[in-house]
């Protein structure tokens, strides 16, 4: 047992000697990482047997000796070196290094360390996004030695979070990407589209472990887990392709690695830098539990409790110089424009405090105008108190612009997330699209930006299958063989717009006409304006592609785009003109949180009926009321014959009037299909914020939420859809 | 994996909760004395205008405007299916804190009346009775005796979180 207790003991030490070394460098840089330091840790670490870190350490020593380093290489070696260190290591097997770094990290505590995976996943998303972002722009103009550095930095910082959690998969390949931009920014390869590809397919397999340890935090099912050893296999190559002075090799080895370009990879010595820092491929995390059992069994448990904790301790040491690169990361680009900066001078809040604050300045709003609209007393105070109250409206719209705008973020990064998409796809196809962007600082609500990601990814890939011709195919219209693809974003009267539009062939009114009638969805004699056919797209189980390619048509309709869009009370406009191209206009709400809605009123109850479905409103006449099978009413309204719903009925409530003539009608309008809402009276039209009622209620067909009106009492907000669909069965029978 | 052992944490019945010996609330149904936990009751408001939800059952009697919250509001007589009240001015809204599936959720519940906060010993409380159906109560704490009179000590997350109504009390 005494041993063992050395050996704890040992191990602290050697944990601090480390520690301390971080911390050195902080202060003094990279010439903390003296040789002399170095031999004294690989001491101790021999001490313990621990050949794994003197393994390490020593590599380290004969790097110094050859070439000097940077401040971030010294960062990096001191972070695997903790990495090392705080993995178990079973003394009575000794390893060699190859054996030993494929050896996993220890597994995660993921309750104990939500918090910080939590934070490392938010951290390399933003991460991710920017590089994506940075290396496209990069592509375009490979002399942006600002974007290097900064998508530098982002591998970095990756590579840093993930090695302190012990992420091994990703910390292997952020750290050979790193090497290799390492030399990019020191100007020895140029940013060709090799390196772009190489970088690209990194990020994307970054992004994929990301979701994985997402998917541990939520418990959900595991994504399938991509093996990293072909990849980071390339990644070493092309840089020891650049040490070598070589000019890279990544091009070929991409294309089915032939024998002979695996060949003259092996047979040239790699150079000593490339050789300490390519670690071989580690297994991806799943394995991990292996480890678990193992572990279980030993005697040593209690000195694993205390290697596993100087890590944590060491976090400020890891982040901080992340964090720090992160705000100098320059975003000014000449030809861009400007965008808003996110990383520098924000915080993160959690969104509930947000939706919190949203909703008590609603109630805010509410209650200042209801004392604005307080009657008045005749008193010579009056004008002071109508000056005060003005201003306070003032302050209280100012507040209330103020906390939705925290809601807000730019378009910007969902835009940057299709443009390499379009990038992958139009080379796939063998198609050329010119991707503008506009609009990018748009800004709209969160929840919303989330919302619209598939379904923008899906219309944008809609876009370039079915919308873009072959080059050939353009050439022998006349248009240039490189198409152009613009998808912008504006403001236009409290909505937000979102367009995609494209200069290919456009779409085909009898060729849909005849595929819809085809599928069973409109009747041969239907007759249908263009508008009318285009929507027709929209329709369930239009979408039944003639040909399925990986890029659409995966059975992912435009009915569900549509649904999407709907469900954030959006809608979707179709123009297009044959042979010259298509725009579909997504015109969403500035947020989720406001709705801006028609109270009504039935009997003694008022309900609020969100004014984008409402299309019109009349009192109606004793000609216009048609029964049909002497129950079901039909109102004929400009030829048209619609359905007519009494609310009373359906709510089960007493109206003030069964009188149809007497009430009003209100052309409510959900998923394109009209029908009539019989209702007492209207009493006007307010901006509500919207309330979730209790989930009591949430079987209630009819009704989405509720509301606070002008005079402090609850209305409900009526779900137009619902009420339609708890109709009769009959007249569903009626429409078919 | 690591991860995959961990469950979400269940709400652990926790001491407080489950050991019947502290501050109940007394209120009043009918003739009938009830008590629930100080612990749980936000606060007690007058009766106020409720806003009706169309096809509901009875007892969920709507939604009211908290201080800008809308919570709902159940009759208490109603669930218990207990003869129904007129309401009067001593009729009243206790808003408890109850703990639903999604989180902590706030509950009104329409009472007759309330009386007095009493603190309940341990040795005054009986088990909930059995009236021969074999299971326990689940909603029913135990039974207090105070002054010769007793009182049916409520376990309210547990009533409400049932929608449905529920039948209590003593049989006559």
């Amino acid at each position: 047992m005494e041993s063992i207790a050395d050996q704890a003991g040992g191990e602290e030490s050697l944990n601090k000697a480390i520690d301390d070394l971080a911390l050195q460098l902080m202060i003094k840089g990279a010439k903390a990482l003296s040789p002399e330091v170095l031999e004294q840790v690989s001491r101790l670490a021999a001490s313990l047997k621990r050949i794994d870190v003197v393994e390490k350490v020593q590599a380290t020593v004969m790097r110094l000796a050859t070439v000097p380093i940077t401040d971030d290489d010294a960062k990096s070696i001191v972070c695997d070196l903790q990495s090392i260190i705080a993995s178990p290591y079973d003394i009575s097997a000794p390893t060699s290094t190859a054996q030993k770094s494929a050896d996993p990290a220890p597994p995660m505590d993921f309750a104990e360390d939500s918090e910080l995976l939590g934070d490392f996943i938010l951290e390399s998303e933003e991460h991710l996004a920017s590089i994506e972002e940075k290396i496209l722009l990069l592509e375009k103009d490979p002399s942006l030695i600002e974007e290097i550095h900064a998508v530098f930095r982002s591998f970095h910082s990756i590579k840093g979070l993930a090695g302190f959690l012990g992420l091994g998969g990703v910390q292997a390949v952020a750290h050979e990407v790193e090497t290799l931009l390492d030399h990019a920014r020191n100007l020895r390869i140029s940013i060709d589209s090799d390196v772009v590809d190489l970088v690209l397919e990194s990020s994307e397999y970054l992004k994929e472990e990301v979701a994985i340890v997402q998917a541990k935090l939520n418990n959900s099912p595991l994504p399938e887990v991509r093996d990293n050893t072909a990849l980071l296999a390339r990644v070493s190559t092309a840089t020891a392709d650049v040490a070598a002075g070589r000019p890279l090799s990544i091009g070929k080895a991409k294309q089915a690695a032939s024998p002979a370009a695996s060949l003259d990879q092996k047979e040239t010595p790699i150079p000593a830098p490339a050789l300490v820092q390519t670690l071989p491929p580690q297994e991806p995390p799943p394995s991990q539990s292996v480890k678990a059992p193992e572990v279980e069994h030993l005697p040593a448990k209690p000195a694993m409790v205390t290697t596993t904790a100087p890590p944590i301790a060491a976090v400020p040491l890891n982040v901080a110089p992340a964090q720090l690169e992160l705000v100098q990361a320059p975003v000014p680009v000449v030809d861009r424009p400007p965008r808003v900066e996110t990383a520098s001078t924000s915080i993160r809040v959690e969104t509930s405090k947000l939706d919190r604050l949203m909703d008590m300045v609603g109630e805010m709003v509410i209650a200042q105008s209801i004392l604005s609209n307080l009657p008045r007393t005749t008193s010579s105070d009056e004008v002071r108190l109508a000056t005060e109250m003005s201003q306070l409206a003032r302050i209280t719209s100012e507040v209330q612009r103020c906390a939705m705008s925290m809601r807000m973020m730019p378009i910007g990064p969902l835009f940057q997330k299709n443009a390499k998409m379009v990038r992958d796809l139009s080379r796939r196809n063998g198609k050329q699209v010119s991707l503008q962007l506009s609009g990018e600082t748009t800004e709209l609500d969160k929840t919303i930006a989330e919302e619209l990601s598939d379904p923008l990814l899906h219309m944008i890939r809609n876009a370039l299958d079915h919308g873009i011709e072959p080059p050939e195919e353009r050439i022998a219209a006349g248009k240039s063989p490189v198409a152009s693809l613009h998808i912008g974003a504006e403001h236009q009267a409290g909505q937000i717009v979102i367009s995609i539009s494209d200069d290919g062939r456009g779409l085909d009114p009898q060729r849909i006409r005849n595929k819809a009638i085809q599928n069973g969805l409109i009747e041969e004699a239907t007759q249908l304006t263009d508008d009318e056919i285009f929507r027709l797209i929209f329709a369930p189980g239009f979408s039944t592609a003639e040909k399925i390619t990986d890029i659409s048509g995966r059975g992912v309709g435009m009915d569900v785009v549509r649904q999407h869009v709907e469900s954030l009370r959006g809608r979707i406009e179709i123009q297009s003109e044959l042979g010259k191209g298509t725009t579909f206009l997504i015109l969403l709400p500035l947020t989720l949180a406001i709705i801006e809605g028609l109270v009504i009123v039935v009997g003694a109850h008022r309900y609020i009926i969100p004014l984008f479905s409402v299309r019109e409103m009349f009192r109606p006449t004793q000609d216009m009321l048609f029964t049909v099978q002497g129950s079901e009413e039909m109102i004929l309204k400009r030829g048209a014959l619609l359905p007519l719903i009494r609310l009373h009925k359906r709510f089960a409530i007493t109206p003030r009037t069964e009188n149809v003539c007497d009430g009003l009608l209100v052309v409510c309008d959900f998923a394109g299909k009209l029908f009539c809402l019989f209702v007492d009276d209207l009493l006007g039209r307010q901006e509500v914020v919207i309330k979730s009622l209790d989930e009591a209620f949430k079987n209630v067909d009819g009704i989405v939420g509720s509301a606070i009106l002008g005079d402090g009492r609850i209305g409900l907000i009526l779900d137009v859809a619902g009420i339609f669909h708890t109709q009769h069965p009959t007249l569903e029978l009626l429409r078919a | 994996m690591a991860a995959q052992t961990i469950q979400p944490v269940q709400p652990v019945a926790s001491p407080l909760r489950r050991s019947s010996a502290d501050k109940h609330l007394i209120f009043s149904l009918g003739s009938e004395e009830f008590g629930i936990q100080v612990l749980a009751i936000k606060e007690i408001i007058g009766l106020q205008e409720i806003t009706a939800v169309p096809k509901m059952p009875s007892h969920i009697k709507g939604v009211i405007n908290l201080r800008g919250q809308v919570i709902p509001v159940i009759d208490l007589s109603l669930k218990f299916s207990l003869v129904p009240h007129e309401y009067t001015y001593r009729t009243c809204i206790i808003v408890v804190r109850s703990q639903g599936p999604s989180g902590d959720r706030l509950i009104g519940a329409i009472a007759d009346g309330v009386s007095e906060v009493l603190t309940i010993a341990e040795a005054d409380i009986e088990a909930s009775p059995d009236f021969g159906s074999g299971d326990p109560i689940p909603y029913l704490l135990g039974m207090a005796k105070v002054n010769g009179k007793v009182k049916l000590l409520l376990d309210i997350h547990e009533v409400f979180r049932t929608d449905s109504v529920v039948k209590i009390g003593i049989p006559n």
